[in-house]
């Protein structure tokens, strides 16, 4: 198969509560993923836009992200940090996040 | 004295673009051999990570070469079936994986061009009536920090290309929006068409897609690269001049969805051979036979699909996407004498372009576009295939932007 850094294998793995760390997800940039927070809400096939490149933890950037999510077709962008998130897996996937087969948010 | 019977041979030219990341690295100095059809030829990439272009026999459709890359710090590559089409440019880009090993123990990973649509059986397709497909609803969200200011077209920075059946685990590729668009008419379409003929099958390509997109058919994906669910893509693609110049130009207008209460584009299908009939689709061969004779793309898509829909319209995509933010092109076309922020902002993106690309000039960011700005801007067309007129247009904004980002994402 044909490598290149924005191929991402199957994945499916699942990286739990204080795991996520923003070194861990940047492969992910630009790919759908489903993302759980801390409060308990789950984003389901959002595109990541952007993970913070900062790797020094005590900067105010460090582990900020950037998700769409798509409703009627028009697209809807929020931040957040890995911080606050608990558990990210790429859409679609069996044993990702949402993977119930709900394709949008659940509040 | 020997009576040869001399017979004109067609040639084609190959050039080829050796990077690492998505073109965000240029790689030079790399050895690329280039061998079939008798012809043995060594070329070594320069600074932008480009060979010379070579002239190589070429037959209809086309002739198949082999290209062998190799590069200090690298995987060692080999592309067999590399398209040379008679009379046009082919470019094949070859994205390059850094070694852990010493370069005497390097592996070398080999990839195969697959053979052009037109010159396979027709594929089975389900019929879609693009008709039936709704627009997505709206779902309850949370206020967003940014939030559409009605329904728009945007185009996305990338797309997800998922190489399996939709329902099936399979690897994904994050590609560039207009590269997507160039490799599939690359591969769906001849590049000797009547340009014309060209924009028409293009421009059903760029709806279909957009269409995918905005009614999110897929969870995880936005298109799958199988003929038998969407369009062919293929990630080592040979990519053509005059197709990539058509993409860079157009890669923004879609077909309108003919029922005005939607806001979809149309799923704007097509056929190797079809003729005019319901259900509507453009029949590719005849596109091209009806651009000979003086058809122009509209009227080419009305001949195709007003028998469903009536008189199809273009319309221009609403903006683009840049990591995640919808972004505004300049107003108006910047050149030499232009002065402004716009100015230092397309400085600004070529200086941070020509750390990689060193051959871009450096250029003092103070918002005027001088003879070094127009001399940057210039070069930038050269090494990524736009006329070389030192303007700065949509188009060239574009790529601009593109490759910038793609740079600041890849550090």
């Amino acid at each position: 198969m044909y490598y290149n850094t924005h191929f991402n294998p199957y994945f499916n793995n699942v990286i739990a509560h204080r795991l996520v760390n923003p070194d861990q997800i940047v492969n992910l940039e630009g790919f759908y993923v489903d993302i759980e927070l801390d409060n308990g809400q789950k984003i389901c096939n959002a595109k990541l836009d952007y993970v913070s490149p900062e790797p020094d933890e005590t900067q105010a950037i460090y582990g900020d992200v950037t998700y769409t999510i798509f409703s009627a077709g028009q697209p809807y962008t929020y931040q957040t940090n890995t911080r606050k998130i608990t558990r990210i897996s790429q859409s679609g996937v069996p044993g990702a996040v949402c993977s119930d087969g709900m394709r949008s948010c659940k509040f | 004295m020997n009576n040869h019977n001399y017979t004109r041979q067609s040639t084609g030219k190959l050039m080829v673009f050796i990077f690492e990341g998505d073109k965000v690295k240029p790689i030079m100095g790399a050895k690329v051999t280039i061998t079939g059809h008798n012809q043995n030829v060594t070329q070594q990439s320069n600074e932008s990570g480009q060979t010379n272009t070579v002239d190589l026999p070429a037959g209809e459709p086309y002739f198949e070469y082999t290209v062998n890359v190799s590069a200090s710090g690298y995987n060692d590559v080999k592309f067999e079936g590399v398209q040379v089409v008679p009379n046009i440019t082919g470019i094949q880009e070859i994205q390059m994986t850094p070694s852990i090993r010493r370069d005497n123990f390097r592996s070398t990973e080999e990839h195969k061009v697959p053979p052009h649509k037109l010159t396979q059986p027709e594929a089975i397709k389900p019929d879609i009536d693009p008709i039936a497909i709704p627009d997505p609803q709206p779902q309850p969200l949370p206020l967003p920090q940014t939030r559409p200011e009605g329904p728009l077209i945007l185009i996305p920075e990338y797309i997800i290309v998922h190489c399996g059946a939709p329902q099936e685990p399979a690897p994904k590729y994050k590609v560039k929006f207009t590269d997507y668009i160039t490799k599939v008419a690359c591969a769906e379409t001849y590049p000797g068409w009547h340009r014309e003929a060209l924009i028409a099958n293009i421009l059903c390509i760029t709806s279909y897609t957009l269409n995918k997109i905005f009614t999110q058919a897929y969870t995880g994906f936005d298109v799958t690269c199988l003929i038998q669910f969407d369009l062919k893509y293929n990630h080592v693609q040979t990519t053509y001049k005059q197709i990539i110049e058509i993409v860079d130009t157009i890669f923004n207008l879609y077909i309108k969805h003919p029922d005005p209460v939607k806001n979809q584009p149309l799923l704007a299908e097509y056929r190797a051979h079809y003729t005019r009939q319901k259900p509507c689709k453009l029949g590719q061969f005849k596109s091209q036979e009806l651009a000979k004779q003086g058809y122009n793309h509209q009227d080419i898509l009305n001949y195709f699909y007003d028998l469903c829909y009536g008189p199809l319209k273009i319309a221009s995509a609403a903006g683009v996407i840049f990591q995640g933010r919808s972004s505004t092109p300049p107003e108006t076309i910047l050149k030499e004498g232009s002065s402004g922020s716009d100015v230092r902002k397309i400085q600004v993106m070529l200086n941070e372009i020509s750390k990689n690309y060193s051959k871009i000039p450096k250029i003092n960011a103070d918002g005027k576009f001088g003879s070094i700005t127009t001399k940057a801007v210039k070069t930038f067309q050269q090494i990524f295939n736009i006329h070389q007129d030192g303007n700065v247009d949509f188009r060239t904004w574009y790529k601009m932007s593109a490759i910038y980002y793609s740079i600041l994402e890849y550090r």
